[in-house]
């Protein structure tokens, strides 16, 4: 009997445990007319893992634009961030990368920005990573946020054309 | 007893895993707070902070020099704005991509204390973009496209003359040896023709060269560089973000993408060598030999004897 209450509490763990990863994501997209085409700006990351004393969100950013005047420079600068403190770290890019907080205990915005262009022709420009916040302690919950601005350049026009997604 | 026991345990684990779930759960219900953006009239800088051109993007940003700290502008306006490859700055356009109301002015500062401290105004639906210390490109639009162009003299006491004109929208201009350099996009070709002209007299115009895969054109160290052909050992990405020479020294400024980073190198043009100099460089400037990095934790200075 006592092996059948085992069962079913393994069973129940199992069951809850499943349905703890959040399955939403956030996300946001903006257009902006840029003459020769349209221009649109992405953001996109998901609810967030904790594992390890860390809390990781996947993220992906990206700039299109439409039409078919020739593309001379498409890019994008994303800031990932959130409230920390106690010199916790936040990440938006490959390991070694990362802002600290400040020493203190009480709650401060800390983010970092990346960078990306293609001068190619391409008519997109893309990233996707992860943004880390370490410890997760120190992160305060629910204030994680990222910006991508899209920028666009077009051949034949000295015009330049931004957008900004955020979420 | 036990069935009961198991009853708590299971329970217990629900309750415990439905708090894991609001936990992990980053719901909120405004958008996060963070820095205040920048006004668009820039009537909100802050003590200590300056405007600063944001290299990579072309947009003015307020710039804490202490600090690194940069706020951007918010919204979806389309202003940039637009200097020679040169540092220091001697004059610089502002405008907006789709009103094309520009005004050029000295300094970035000037920019900050408006619209009165303009040295001029282009004509309406006018593109105006500083070609080297004392010219300015200004591309008529008509509709939505370029058509025509305007070559603009400015003197050291901040009047403007008109020189001369191009029936041609004119992507590029450089003025060295009494010689007018200007690039136009063929559409057809998706390239880019050399024209040269005498200074005295636009209307001379000739093409001296075609199939150009880039209409922009340098002069770095007093030589001309078309097709961004720069001398061999020179990184050919030297001018993909952004580059300007500071002084007249042969000396060319630069940024790079690394590992999505902005990095500054310096680069000699005479000698061909390189230096990386810093990480998180967002814009630059020069003031007499001192050569300023605005960097994401404050401005670095450096002197150009030691580059």
């Amino acid at each position: 009997m006592l092996k059948r209450a085992f069962a079913i509490v393994v069973a129940a763990s199992v069951a809850v445990l499943g349905f703890a990863t959040p399955s939403f994501a956030w996300q946001d997209s903006q257009s902006k007319n840029a003459v020769y085409g349209t221009l649109t700006a992405n953001v996109w990351y998901d609810g967030g893992t904790t594992k390890g004393g860390t809390r990781k969100w996947n993220y992906a950013v990206s700039a299109k634009v439409t039409g078919t005047q020739t593309v001379e420079k498409i890019k994008i600068t994303w800031t990932g961030g959130a409230s920390m403190r106690n010199s916790a770290s936040f990440s938006v890019g490959a390991s070694g990368s990362g802002v600290s907080a400040g020493g203190g205990s009480g709650w401060a915005t800390v983010q970092e920005t990346k960078y990306w262009q293609n001068t190619n022709g391409a008519r997109t420009a893309d990233y996707s990573s992860n943004m880390v916040a370490a410890p997760v302690a120190d992160y305060r919950a629910g204030t994680v946020f990222l910006k991508n601005v899209a920028y666009v350049k077009f051949k034949g026009d000295s015009r330049n054309w931004q957008i900004t997604a955020s979420a | 007893m036990l069935k009961t026991l198991a009853q708590y345990l299971l329970v217990g684990l629900l309750v415990a895993g439905c708090s894991a779930e609001v936990a992990s759960n980053d719901s909120r219900s405004s958008q996060p707070s963070g820095i205040e953006p920048l006004a668009a009239d820039f009537s909100n800088l802050a003590e200590g902070e300056i405007l600063v051109i944001d290299r990579f993007s072309s947009r003015i940003v307020a710039y804490s020099p202490t600090s690194g700290e940069v706020r951007a502008s918010s919204g979806d306006n389309q202003f940039f704005a637009y200097s020679a490859d040169t540092v220091p700055i001697t004059s610089l356009s502002y405008g907006d991509s789709l009103d094309l109301a520009f005004a050029v002015y000295g300094t970035v500062n000037e920019l900050a204390r408006g619209d009165e401290s303009a040295l001029l105004h282009g004509h309406e639906k006018e593109l105006i973009i500083p070609i080297d210390d004392n010219y300015l490109l200004a591309t008529q639009y008509d509709i939505d496209a370029p058509v025509s162009s305007r070559l603009i003299h400015l003197e050291s006491d901040g009047k403007a003359q008109e020189i001369g004109q191009f029936t041609y929208p004119v992507s590029d201009a450089l003025i060295s040896d009494g010689r007018v350099l200007t690039t136009a996009y063929d559409k057809a070709s998706d390239s880019y023709e050399l024209h040269q002209a005498a200074l005295t007299d636009l209307a001379t115009h000739k093409v001296v060269e075609t199939e150009l895969s880039s209409g922009n054109l340098y002069n770095f160290g007093g030589e001309t560089y078309t097709n961004e052909q720069f001398p061999k050992g020179v990184p050919s990405e030297v001018c993909a973000v952004s580059c300007v020479e500071i002084n007249d020294s042969g000396k060319v400024l630069w940024l790079l993408i690394e590992n999505d980073d902005l990095v500054a190198k310096i680069t000699d043009f005479t000698t061909a060598t390189t230096t990386a100099l810093d990480t998180g460089v967002i814009g630059f400037d020069a003031v007499g030999n001192e050569v300023l990095l605005y960097t994401n934790t404050g401005t670095k200075t450096y002197n150009l004897d030691a580059l």
